[in-house]
């Protein structure tokens, strides 16, 4: 009886302990969102109030590609990783094909209009969405306000077009200042995509199997692109290398070129360095159509957790409104609708709501899972010999055409 | 021990084999205690070496899971052995190698001699001929990298001061220029490897014999040849040896600064493999790559480790 009423105890303690263990949840996030007094832990405790029963465990990692996405494809292959992780909006199509991550299509079902649409596009693949839209950006142009004025050229607004930029290009190379700059190391495609959807044109068929890059409207915008880009008087030889946003930062604050493509997470780089003119922030040119790239990050959640609903409550709770003054102390903007009227940041920077408007025409790359291999293997190529080699146009985006059938294939 | 082994020899003659097992029963401590190292390289090393060379056997697409992993036999090879990247790979890597090779042999030797003479500040010198070495080799990459940036690089400002260039020069932007900006890079970080311990292999050798080489007549060149080289050249072999493969995969140095590019003129071995990986996710193609790479460089080590101990039998 005394053995009976003992096991009885046991088995209750057990119960107790069982109904209040923690279901842990381990998130991966970029290292430059960590710390212990960063933002998100701090929204991570608050949800851990709210919710007791879940332990979020956040992971800071170094966010390239080696560091980051690598690690988490190779874990996840062999049955581990992180229950969810921050993802660039580039890898959300490899993760799906890889089915290394789960569709949340789901859980979303209904919710699907609280987010832009770009940031939930760079999540659908074969009819699932496979993440949830965490935070976006479109691509503008920041441009140095006083060589504009010095220069005699209107300033750009949402009018401005192709050939006002080309104009201000030409204008603003003066020999001691370069017109524009991009990231010249990738051959310069992440700036080019906007002009190319600005023309017209369509990267991909409908179902993703052939490209369609390599026609009238695309051959136009990148004749427009390279004619100004390979140009030495309007783009620095420097610009060759660069490929990191710290050294157009740079060459932007310290007067080298008057003019680069960026997102809001160029606005606090420059500021930081404290140019000594006065600048400011347009949309892209148009041409007859107007265009901008999506970047960002989305969430996403590995294929092999065993804690999906906690994982989901977690998700749930970081995209929803909590997500506004999160993104308010990173200086980014949430890819949920209602930012712009929400976020701080928004409504406090003039710079801010310039690319936050931009996002309602803002267009995601393909989401085909080898359209990375594309860009770098086919156009990146092509592009670069234009640069480098006085290579034709015309002929490299037929070569790059037939790279990307090949790839495709 | 020797006697110890005789003795076990005159009582057990039954011949090799009983012999070992005689051995073997007597020295099972040793062996026990080693067994977890054994363990742990097998794991480590033997495990990923023999489940590559099975992966290189299948077609493993990681986008493509619905294609399953079938037995391709040798197809991968084939693949990779007919791509002309992996024929452009090959020469990269060859240059780079190489000229890594002789490059750190030959100013890790120069320096090593000067630092081995007497002269006030030995000391101070030896210390600041040490710090590329043990600067992280991503920190040194990096600055290197804006050190030859084209617009704001020290180098480009010094050279355009001295009249040697017009304006500034993307160094690593340009397929003329970028592998041997890389090469200098990785020169410069991989030298006092090479010089620490060649100096050490100098100071083994005793001051007597190039005195006697001295009062004999010998001039500087034929101390060298003949007294110096001899006793430096089992160190020699050593240093070749490890910097041939250091270099061969050396990965981080070209990755941060180029990423093969530009148009694959800085593409090893190495960045070709990573690239097949994780950038096209070919897993079988990729892993290929590295079976292959990994032959190469046993090819090297076989002929280096040869190299060794014929100089230690000359010796």
């Amino acid at each position: 009886m005394k053995k009976t009423r003992l096991l009885l105890v046991a088995l209750a303690l057990m119960a107790l302990a069982v109904a209040n263990a923690q279901t842990r949840v381990t998130v991966w996030i970029y290292e430059s969102f960590g710390g212990n007094d960063s933002p998100i832990a701090k929204a991570a405790a608050d949800f851990m109030a709210q919710n007791p029963d879940i332990e979020i465990v956040l992971v800071p990692t170094a966010s390239t590609s080696a560091a980051y996405r690598d690690p988490f494809m190779v874990a996840a292959q062999g049955g581990g990783g992180p229950d969810v992780l921050m993802a660039d909006i580039a890898w959300s199509p490899e993760f799906a094909a890889m089915g290394i991550v789960k569709d949340l299509s789901g859980h979303l079902a209904g919710k699907e209009d609280e987010y832009f649409p770009g940031p939930l596009d760079t999540l659908r693949y074969e009819g699932g969405i496979y993440g949830v839209p965490f935070y976006t950006n479109a691509l503008g142009m920041f441009y140095n306000k006083t060589a504009f004025e010095e220069a005699g050229l209107p300033l750009p607004d949402d009018d401005w077009t192709w050939d006002d930029f080309r104009t201000a290009v030409d204008t603003l190379s003066n020999g001691e200042m370069y017109g524009f700059g991009l990231e010249g190391a990738w051959g310069g495609t992440f700036e080019w995509y906007p002009w190319f959807w600005q023309a017209g044109g369509q990267l991909l068929s409908d179902d993703g199997t052939a490209p369609l890059f390599n026609s009238e409207a695309g051959l136009e915008a990148t004749r427009f692109f390279l004619d100004i880009v390979a140009n030495p008087r309007y783009v620095p030889e420097a610009a060759k290398t660069w490929k990191g946003w710290a050294e157009l930062a740079a060459a932007f604050s310290n007067e080298v070129i008057a003019m680069y493509e960026v997102g809001d997470w160029g606005i606090a780089m420059v500021d930081g360095m404290n140019p000594p003119f006065e600048w400011g922030v347009a949309p892209l040119p148009s041409n007859g159509q107007r265009a901008s790239l999506v970047g960002g990050a989305n969430w996403v959640m590995n294929a092999n957790t065993k804690v999906e609903d906690a994982a989901w409550r977690w998700l749930e709770y970081i995209t929803g409104p909590a997500v506004f003054p999160l993104m308010d102390g990173y200086n980014r903007v949430a890819a949920r609708r209602g930012a712009a009227e929400a976020q701080e940041i928004v409504k406090a920077d003039p710079r801010m709501q310039v690319l936050t408007a931009s996002l309602e025409f803002a267009k995601a790359r393909p989401t085909v899972p080898l359209w990375t291999t594309v860009d770098y293997d086919c156009l990146q190529p092509a592009f670069v010999r234009v640069i480098l080699e006085g290579a034709d146009v015309t002929s490299e985006m037929a070569n790059a055409e037939m790279c990307a059938l090949d790839v495709l294939r | 021990m020797l006697k110890r082994d005789e003795r076990k020899g005159l009582v057990a003659p039954q011949g090799a084999t009983n012999r070992r097992t005689g051995r073997l029963h007597r020295n099972w401590p040793g062996y026990v205690l080693v067994l977890p190292a054994m363990l742990a390289l097998v794991g480590v090393i033997g495990y990923p070496l023999v489940r590559a060379f099975i992966m290189s056997l299948h077609k493993i697409i990681l986008i493509r899971p619905q294609l399953g992993q079938p037995f391709v036999g040798l197809e991968n090879y084939a693949t990779v052995l007919k791509s002309p990247y992996f024929s452009n790979a090959i020469w990269q890597t060859f240059v780079w190698t190489s000229v890594n090779l002789v490059g750190q042999l030959v100013l890790g030797l120069l320096i090593a001699l000067l630092l081995n003479s007497a002269f006030p500040g030995r000391g101070i010198a030896r210390s600041v001929m040490l710090i590329p070495w043990v600067i992280p080799s991503v920190v040194a990459v990096l600055t290197w990298k804006w050190m030859y940036d084209g617009q704001f690089g020290v180098i480009n400002s010094l050279l355009v001061r001295l009249g040697l260039i017009e304006k500034g020069v993307a160094w690593l932007g340009n397929t003329g220029t970028a592998m041997g900006a890389v090469l200098i890079e990785s020169i410069w970080k991989g030298t006092p490897f090479v010089l620490i311990m060649l100096l050490a292999g100098l100071q083994a050798i005793p001051a007597e014999l190039t005195d006697s080489a001295s009062v004999d007549g010998a001039n500087v060149w034929q101390r060298f040849r003949y007294v110096t080289f001899p006793f430096l050249k089992p160190t020699i072999v050593i240093a070749a040896t490890l910097t041939t493969i250091y270099s061969y995969n050396n990965f981080n140095s070209i990755w941060l600064m180029t990423e093969g590019g530009p148009l694959r003129a800085t593409e090893t071995l190495t960045i070709l493999t990573y690239k097949l990986a994780f950038r096209n996710f070919d897993m079988g193609s990729a892993t290929a790559a590295g079976v292959l790479t990994f032959f190469v460089l046993l090819v090297f080590v076989v002929v280096f480790g040869r190299q060794y101990v014929k100089s230690q039998m000359e010796f």
